[in-house]
């Protein structure tokens, strides 16, 4: 409580009984002071807008990328709603707000990606949980489910599709979830990846058509179940439609000039392509040719999509001209460019 | 007699039903439904967008979280910026039917479908508005029989 007091010296501020703490007489009249209300044992009442100033500072002194976004997501994530629609960020954090505030942004300060942060994040329509080090979709592979979905509108019946390192499930999830026509199987080789895929799944009730194995892609082009070391024959499908990966395709020379968020939080076999960015993508195509069926069936042959580096179409080109992998009956039919103008998407069919 | 009121009653009633059957589909649309069809289609070789992603090989190289989608309309100049979610297919998405709407407004004024729309809520509060007096005024009625 604040009010006026009129005395001989002329009318100077007071802070009433009612206040807990008494304000210092001097401090109302310094030039520089601000109003300071008794709030908590502190003294001060630490606001939205206060906290999004000093760690917005805080993360450019550190040089953090993206310093405007980290705040505000980290901030809404706090506060449970949109900070950028906010009208009053001079509201006050409380202590438990203020508390997961400061380790949130020590967190990002050690450079944690803001989807592991709030350890979750957006992929199209679905919202998935991540958690290190299980990678994080990137927004290039949003497209190849547009891409996708394209071929599936001109199929008719139950499509079969087979995902090779689903990661957090995220392409297998947005197709089922887009189309009610497919049947997905996703494989990853870390079992982390595998319970975060399972719990995405669960929580959007895509279970039944979105199945996931820990297995893994040997290099002769296999698929081998890491729990035992055999061929997963008996669970899977003998044949699909059509298979989809996002690979690691990051090649050496581009592998250790990532940023520290990739390096230091992401599995990097996620990443790591070898040394050209195909160590797995060639045991990819020489796999899918054992499971893509030729004979046009419902209205489309066995296709093959891969998410690549911009430098791979061409090469790929060149692997396909060679009359040796002429024995896998499979052709190169065309690359599609990502919203940003890069060669990203190939499309491989079974003849 | 009565019968045959009962009778009357029917046929008019049916002939009610049938009137759009007779007059064409257009005389079924009440000054409640909304006409779409003057809503515009825009075309992807008037669009340019623009995102950020900075330089370098970009797709698992780079994780930015920064999503924000500029759309430009070119014959008309219209630019929507959109950020409203996390994902940069959905800002996609938003911003074009965000710029549908606009368009809507901008070439159609009163007949847009934000327009029509308007007129709809406006006639619905009126008519609310005036029941809700007629309402009061009964109330009033009654209470000032009652009373007696």
């Amino acid at each position: 409580m604040f009010c006026l007091n009129f005395t001989r010296r002329g009318v100077r501020a007071v802070a009433s009984v009612t206040s807990t703490i008494a304000v210092p007489y001097s401090n109302l009249f310094h030039r520089n002071a601000k109003m300071v209300w008794s709030h908590d044992s502190s003294g001060v009442r630490y606001s939205m807008g206060d906290a999004y100033r000093e760690w917005f500072k805080k993360f450019k002194i550190e040089r953090i990328s993206e310093p405007r976004e980290s705040i505000e997501t980290i901030l809404s994530h706090v506060l449970a709603k949109d900070y950028r629609h906010l009208c009053h960020q001079e509201h006050p954090l409380t202590e438990e707000q203020i508390e997961l505030l400061k380790k949130l942004c020590e967190c990002r300060l050690a450079r944690m990606p803001l989807q592991y942060i709030i350890g979750e994040w957006q992929f199209r329509q679905l919202n998935l949980t991540l958690s290190p080090p299980v990678f994080i979709p990137r927004p290039e592979t949003e497209n190849l489910v547009d891409l996708i979905l394209e071929r599936l509108s001109k199929r008719s019946g139950l499509v079969n599709v087979l995902e090779v390192g689903c990661g957090s499930g995220a392409i297998s999830l947005a197709l089922a979830h887009e189309s009610s026509k497919v049947m997905c199987t996703a494989i990853d080789q870390c079992d982390l990846a595998c319970s975060v895929a399972r719990k995405n799944a669960s929580s959007l009730n895509l279970n039944d058509r979105v199945k996931i194995w820990w297995a893994k892609l040997t290099d002769d082009g296999e698929i081998t179940s890491c729990i035992s070391t055999c061929k997963l024959d008996d669970e899977l499908p003998k044949k699909f439609d059509m298979v989809v990966s996002n690979p690691p395709y990051v090649p050496n020379r581009d592998l250790f000039h990532l940023q520290p968020e990739i390096l230091l939080y992401e599995d990097l076999k996620a990443l790591d392509g070898g040394k050209d960015g195909l160590k797995i993508i060639l045991p990819l195509i020489k796999f899918s040719s054992t499971v893509l069926d030729s004979s046009p069936v419902d209205g489309g042959e066995g296709v093959l999509f891969i998410e690549v580096d911009s430098s791979h179409p061409a090469l790929l080109q060149k692997w396909f001209c060679d009359e040796e992998n002429s024995k896998f009956q499979l052709q190169f039919k065309s690359v599609h460019l990502d919203l940003f103008g890069k060669e990203r998407f190939v499309e491989i069919v079974k003849i | 007699m009565l019968r045959n009121v009962g009778v009357a009653k029917l046929y008019q009633f049916s002939v009610n039903l049938y009137k759009p059957l007779l007059y064409g589909w257009i005389s079924s649309r009440t000054k409640r439904t909304i006409d779409y069809s003057l809503v515009p289609t825009i075309k992807e070789e008037d669009l340019k967008e623009q995102f950020v992603r900075g330089s370098g090989p970009g797709g698992q190289s780079v994780n930015k979280t920064s999503n924000c989608v500029i759309l430009t309309h070119m014959p008309s100049g219209i630019v929507i910026r959109c950020h409203q979610t996390r994902s940069l297919d959905q800002n996609r998405k938003k911003a074009r039917e965000t710029l549908v709407t606009k368009l809507d407004n901008l070439i159609n004024g009163p007949k847009s479908v934000e327009a029509q729309q308007q007129s709809i809520q406006e006639i619905k509060s009126v008519k609310r508005e005036q029941k809700r007096r007629k309402m009061a005024s009964l109330k009033s009625q009654w209470k000032a029989t009652n009373s007696e």
